[in-house]
């Protein structure tokens, strides 16, 4: 008979405990087994998976669970490269190696123990999937679903895109890696400081998708922006990241964070966006700002300020203020024009004129605005046509009194708004605004 | 009360397309379900039956490989329960996290259950000792 009060099965285990792990076990098998074998190994996972569920309902969860999946998943990749065959030298000679004996890639349970060597598991993997010959899209398809263990059908809808559309980039991305493999066991550290650029750029990209999403579902979009900050900790705390990059890291730290406090606020409950000087700053989440300014403190010890030092002290800004009229848009406007310094983008561009708005007077960001608009006309392409560019024109030509202009670009505002949030929010500014 | 053995099947089930979350969350619905057979008392055990190294022995110590069942016949798990009837037991199995997923449920009465008779002298000790310990309370 079992004890009643026994812990049952889940409540042992950590939330999450597969999804977490499964990027970390990934990571750890590509190590051991090379990453031609991608495919096998991700089904080695999904068989330690099953296992786990046909076993620990009935004969109770494992001491060590992680230990257990682990060393099942392991099993189910040597018995499936039997399988194929491919037990050849290199495999073998891999073997004898012991790097993929369990003791040596065993996640340690040491809780004190200075350096968690699941964290460079983890660390492997997201490297494996910022591979450069892949599309920016791709990347974080691919990091979600191996890293972070989000299924086709969530990143779907977290995306905004349709399953098969992510099946397909997943796999091709997949096969990319899988033909021309690297030996990420023997990457060496300046390949590794490299590549971090780009791992921060995904990660940011990734949290980025949570954060303002292109459509998409609100709890899935938290979840993948929590994931993101998770990222940037676990290359924190791995030895696999460059010393070199830890200022910038903790600034994309810090920008995550400080952004974070602030989801709550964004929407209403109808589902209604709520622009910054709208925002009850009582929802805003003291704790994450707080730990966001530590990091910003933290990512001082850098040779010269990046994007993201300039973006996460934006961001601080906007946060350490009671009130939108206590806002120093002097020192915002001032941070934007370093920004552009080093980041020229039309989103950038739009952000200063805003702040120029706010700091100077609409007048005179409508003048900036109109006269970049006559020097890039004719120049062709996208300018001009993106939401933000509406919206950020609407709302100057509505302050400074032209009303009938200020319409129209709300209505291409509108027409090109990613979220139906957004769109709401510009139904109700229509209604106001007299024909 | 009688005594139903329940069989889990979980082979037709296509946990190839789970993401972890899924897998989670099935953990989590068997929670539920084993700790309402706990709560009412009618969970006596559970296990796996281990489908490798599986060995048949046949008359004259003839040892084979085994079993013989299709895949989809292979049994993951069982539970020991007690149940009023065969209909109680059916809605008790009805429960199992697997069905809605594609698995199936067995259930089978075990007319005679031999070590609860073997067991009888032993429960009748600590019924006695839990008598003894429960007065000697009330004494002090």
């Amino acid at each position: 008979m079992r004890d009643p009060d026994m812990p049952s099965a889940s409540s042992q285990l950590t939330e999450h405990l597969f999804r977490k792990k499964h990027g970390e076990m990934l990571g750890a098998l590509v190590r051991g087994f090379g990453q031609q074998h991608f495919a096998l190994l991700e089904e080695a996972i999904q068989t330690a998976f099953q296992r786990a569920l046909e076993t620990w309902p009935v004969s109770g969860v494992p001491q060590n669970p992680a230990g257990w999946l682990y060393q099942v998943a392991r099993n189910a990749a040597l018995d499936a490269l039997r399988k194929e065959k491919i037990k050849e030298q290199k495999f073998t000679a891999l073997e004898a190696e012991g790097a993929c004996s369990a003791a040596a890639l065993l996640p340690s349970e040491k809780e004190n123990s200075d350096h968690a060597p699941e964290l460079d598991d983890l660390a492997t993997m997201i490297l494996l999937c910022c591979n450069p010959e892949l599309s920016a899209k791709a990347q974080v398809c691919l990091t979600l679903k191996a890293a972070c263990g989000f299924s086709v059908h969530e990143i779907a809808r977290a995306l905004g895109m349709e399953d098969e559309a992510v099946k397909k980039t997943i796999t091709r991305a997949k096969d990319k890696i899988a033909e021309a493999p690297e030996n990420l066991r023997a990457l060496d550290p300046k390949r590794i400081a490299e590549r971090f650029a780009l791992v921060l750029e995904v990660v940011y990209a990734m949290f980025t998708e949570g954060y303002s999403a292109s459509g998409g579902e609100s709890q899935l979009r938290n979840e993948i922006a929590e994931t993101s900050i998770r990222l940037a900790d676990v290359l924190l705390a791995s030895q696999l990241t460059p010393v070199s990059r830890h200022g910038e890291l903790h600034a994309l730290m810090a920008l995550m964070l400080l952004q974070y406090a602030r989801f709550a606020a964004r929407e209403d409950e109808n589902g209604v966006a709520v622009r910054l000087q709208e925002q009850e700053r009582g929802k805003w989440r003291a704790e994450f700002i707080h730990a966001g300014l530590v990091a910003l403190e933290h990512s001082r010890e850098v040779a010269e300020p990046t994007v993201y030092h300039f973006e996460a002290r934006i961001a601080a800004e906007h946060a350490i203020n009671s009130s939108f009229a206590a806002t120093n848009w002097k020192k915002i406007l001032a941070l934007y024009e370093q920004l552009l310094a080093v980041k020229d983008t039309e989103q950038v561009r739009l952000n200063r004129i805003v702040a120029l708005r706010y700091a100077e007077g609409p007048e005179a960001a409508l003048r900036e605005l109109e006269a970049w608009l006559e020097t890039e006309r004719g120049g062709g392409g996208k300018f001009g046509c993106s939401f933000l560019f509406h919206a950020v024109w609407a709302d100057l030509l509505e302050a400074c009194g032209r009303a009938r202009e200020a319409r129209a670009e709300w209505q291409s505002a509108m027409q090109t708004a990613p979220t139906g949030a957004e769109r709401k929010r510009i139904e109700k500014k229509l209604e106001k605004i007299p024909e | 009360m009688n005594y139903y053995m329940l069989l889990l099947r979980s082979e037709t089930i296509n946990f190839s397309a789970y993401s972890p979350e899924d897998f989670q969350k099935i953990l989590a619905d068997f929670d539920q379900w084993n700790a309402s057979m706990i709560r009412e008392g009618r969970l006596i055990a559970s296990g796996n039956l281990q489908s490798k190294d599986t060995k048949i022995i046949r008359r004259g110590n003839v040892v084979k490989d085994g079993p013989y069942t299709e895949a989809k016949e292979a049994v993951a798990g069982f539970l020991l329960i007690k149940a009023e009837d065969a209909a109680q037991a059916a809605a008790i199995a009805s429960g199992c996290p697997f069905l809605p997923r594609g698995g199936s449920v067995e259930v089978r009465q075990i007319p005679q259950l031999e070590f609860e008779d073997a067991a009888q002298p032993i429960m009748a000790e600590h019924a006695q000792a839990r008598a003894l310990k429960a007065q000697a309370g009330k004494e002090a």
